[in-house]
């Protein structure tokens, strides 16, 4: 579904991707985790563009998304992002947040628009809220948000970048659970995350990145127990 | 000192015109630059340099030099270009508007520029083209955020008309020249269009007080 | 010529006049304009009111102009010394009335009103408003002038006589600050016509032949106005002065001054009539 190859990112002389080769398969739950600085974030971000890419390649259902000739609204369109802080819509109502994106990027009519949102609403349980302004929201909630107004889309995959780093402990619980829901129900997802417990859950695999490269990866119970590399090993032994 | 009420008297109706005049030029110099500021401030923020570049060119020169001297220009030289003669209201409306936009665009510019950029960034995942992302999720947040300069802005733009009547655009200032010169008073006239104008002034920051009350949201 | 009060040169004024009320009461009064029969001649107090560029006007706290000019040129020629004092425009008239002065040069136009109150000497400037028009146009006379927009310089001589035609504050005349931004309204076309005093236009006409440019005189509509020397009544400078100034006017003094303040030569020949 996702696959990545030779993908180099440099900010100016700072060569943050040396050389990047993953492929992600359909429904598959993918973790990264890696030290502050590894190029996690910067890698997800390619992954939609977000960040432009130096030199590789990048397919997104066999479409090379690299390519100058692709659309690439229609592709960010299909692939979900939820960021470590939130990024809702501040000037907008909750249902707003949701709603806008299908009907002015994919124009769904209103009514279907809202209807969807409201469901999306329940899914996350945060349907009491549809109506309020997200600087009302605790941290949790609005990630939650976050992540509904994503759904909206109905993207094929998610990518998600740290979504409970910036949350109190007590929130992190929440978002998680609706994460959980969504691998159960068959959403290929991408997860930057340091919850070392979500990823033994519901990981299919993970990737341990360091300085550029993908140093490590493998099925999480595999990763967590017996660490091949020693910069595996030494990250490891500072997170768990 | 003895006041005279009696030549403000005289000078009503044309005091009246002249406000009329005055309004018209400052709405349509707030409406058009707003607008072109607008333009200009997204021209500027443009990452090609070459490109960005008439813009910057563009507020340099219109900030740096004095709007009378852009008010002559655009009478003299600008206006008899486009309808063969000279039009005072014309080109105080265009000259108005064209100053106006330089300053109302490094107002948009820093108010676009103030909002995070995961705004954008938030937009843009969610597959919205650039230009949706500006009139959905950055412009009106950056929109809420400039009014107060904006106001003072547009302030301004309502003092600055007076310069017009260089050119015998009949506004308020006009008629209070007018009037000075006939009768050889320097505060019925002065004093007159000064009341007019702190009217019309507190008018409008009313209007932008109430309009930034309507978009603060709760 | 250019009888500009602009606002500036009346806030002028009304300073100049404070300032001249509280420190020359004392030093110049008393004298009298009678007998000047001594070989020692006395010095004339002269008035003016000093806010009439280029005629009498304040520079760097001195009063210049092309009135002051002539004056000096005067007293020469009759030996006289002078005091010029600016003393404002009402002032004038009041200090010629109680004779607490001599005479006054302020660019004063001699009428017959005035001539009941006051002495004059023979005109010694000519000044009258012309029309600046296209060469093709189609306005001939002052008449001609209704319905048409006009520029015109605030708060003169030619504003008033435009309005005269057309009505006050009618909203064809359009009224400068300028004469040149009267003229490029005329040149762009947002005007039909310029009304102004004859020394401007005609210079402008003269110096710009590529502008198509024609000057019309109409001295029906704008009646040639006179500039005198003006005195008390009954004084006897009266004869001594005018000889003074036929005589600027014969060496080519007179001008030579006119050049120098007007950058145009001045219809001699004309002022030299209305002595007659
Ligand atoms: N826009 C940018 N311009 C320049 N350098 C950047 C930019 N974004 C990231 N970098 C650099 O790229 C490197 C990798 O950053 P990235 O955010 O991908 O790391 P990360 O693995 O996500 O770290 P963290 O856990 O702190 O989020 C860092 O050295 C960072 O300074
Ligand atoms: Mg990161």
């Amino acid at each position: 579904m996702i696959k990545v190859e030779n993908l180099k990112k440099t900010f100016g002389d700072n060569e943050v991707l040396k050389d990047i080769n993953v492929e992600v398969k359909k429904q598959e739950v993918v973790v990264v985790i890696g030290p502050s600085g590894a190029g996690k974030s910067t890698f997800l971000r390619c992954i939609n563009l977000l960040d432009s890419i130096t030199s590789g390649h990048i397919f997104i259902e066999s479409v090379d998304i690299t390519d100058t000739k692709t659309d690439i609204n229609k592709i960010r369109a299909e692939v979900g992002m939820v960021f470590q802080q939130f990024n809702l819509f501040p000037h907008m109502k909750v249902l707003d947040n949701i709603m806008l994106a299908p009907m002015k990027v994919k124009k769904v009519e209103k009514e279907k628009a809202q209807k969807k949102a409201l469901e999306l609403l329940k899914k996350v349980g945060l349907e009491e809220k549809a109506d309020a302004y997200p600087d009302s929201l605790s941290g949790g909630q609005k990630q939650r948000i976050a992540i509904a107004r994503a759904l909206a889309m109905e993207p094929k995959m998610m990518l998600f970048d740290e979504p409970t780093s910036a949350l109190d402990p007590e929130m992190v619980g929440e978002v998680l659970d609706v994460m959980k829901q969504l691998a159960k129900d068959g959403m290929t997802m991408v997860v930057v995350t340091h919850e070392m417990g979500f990823a033994r859950e519901v990981g299919d695999r993970v990737l341990f990145m360091d300085g550029g490269y993908i140093v490590e990866e493998n099925e999480p119970h595999e990763l967590f127990s017996h660490p091949r590399e020693e910069r595996t090993k030494a990250f490891l032994s500072k997170v768990l | 000192m003895d006041f005279r009420f009696d030549l403000i008297w005289n000078y009503a109706p044309f005091f009246l015109s002249g406000t009329l005049l005055t309004i018209g030029l400052s709405f349509a110099g707030i409406l058009i630059g707003t607008l072109l500021g607008l333009v200009i401030a997204l021209g500027k923020m443009m990452r090609n340099k070459w490109l960005s570049l008439p813009f910057v060119c563009y507020i340099g020169f219109f900030r740096g030099t004095p709007l009378f001297v852009q008010i002559l220009i655009v009478h003299f030289g600008v206006v008899p270009l486009i309808l063969g003669q000279s039009n005072g209201i014309v080109a105080g409306i265009i000259a108005l508007s064209l100053n106006a936009a330089a300053y109302i665009a490094e107002v948009f510019r820093s108010g676009i520029q103030s909002i995070d950029k995961g705004q954008m960034e938030a937009a843009r995942s969610l597959g919205m083209s650039h230009a949706q992302a500006m009139r959905y999720i950055i412009l009106p947040q950056a929109f809420k955020r400039i009014l107060p300069p904006l106001g003072n802005e547009f302030i301004a733009l309502l003092k600055d008309s007076s310069l017009v009547s260089a050119i015998a655009a009949p506004e308020l200032t006009y008629w209070a020249q007018q009037m000075g010169a006939e009768y050889f008073k320097v505060w019925e006239p002065y004093l007159t269009i000064s009341l007019i104008y702190l009217i019309l002034t507190l008018s409008l920051s009313a209007v932008v007080n109430r309009l930034e009350r309507r978009m603060a949201t709760e | 010529m250019k009888k500009k009060l602009s606002i500036f040169s009346l806030v002028l004024a009304f300073i100049l006049v404070l300032s001249a009320c509280a420190s020359g009461s004392g030093s110049s009064s008393g004298s009298s304009a009678s007998s000047s029969s001594g070989t020692q001649k006395k010095t004339l107090r002269v008035v003016d009111d000093a806010t009439y560029a280029p005629f009498e006007y304040m520079d760097k706290g001195k009063i210049v102009g092309f009135d002051v000019d002539i004056l000096n040129a005067l007293s020469k020629e009759t030996g006289y010394k002078v005091q010029l004092a600016n003393v404002g425009w009402d002032p004038v008239f009041v200090e010629l009335k109680n004779k607490t002065a001599d005479m006054s040069i302020s660019a004063i136009t001699i009428n017959s009103q005035r001539k009941q109150t006051y002495d004059f000497s023979v005109p010694y400037f000519l000044s009258t408003n012309k029309i600046l028009v296209k060469k093709n146009s189609n306005i001939k006379s002052g008449a001609d002038l209704k319905g048409k927009v006009i520029a015109v310089q605030t708060a003169t001589t030619g504003q008033a006589a435009v309005e005269k035609i057309v009505g006050q504050n009618n909203p064809n005349v359009k009224k400068f600050k300028t004469i040149n931004l009267a003229i490029m309204e005329l040149l762009n076309g947002g005007a039909d016509a310029v009304v102004a005093d004859n020394t401007v236009i005609e210079e402008y006409a003269k110096n710009n032949p590529g502008q198509n440019l024609k000057v019309i005189m109409d001295k029906k509509a704008f009646a040639p106005e006179f500039y005198g020397l003006m005195y008390p009544k009954g004084s006897n400078l009266r004869s001594v002065f005018d000889k003074a100034i036929n005589t600027l006017y014969a060496n080519g003094t007179y001008t030579k001054i006119y050049q120098k303040w007007f950058k145009a030569s001045p219809d001699v020949n004309e002022l030299k009539a209305q002595q007659k």
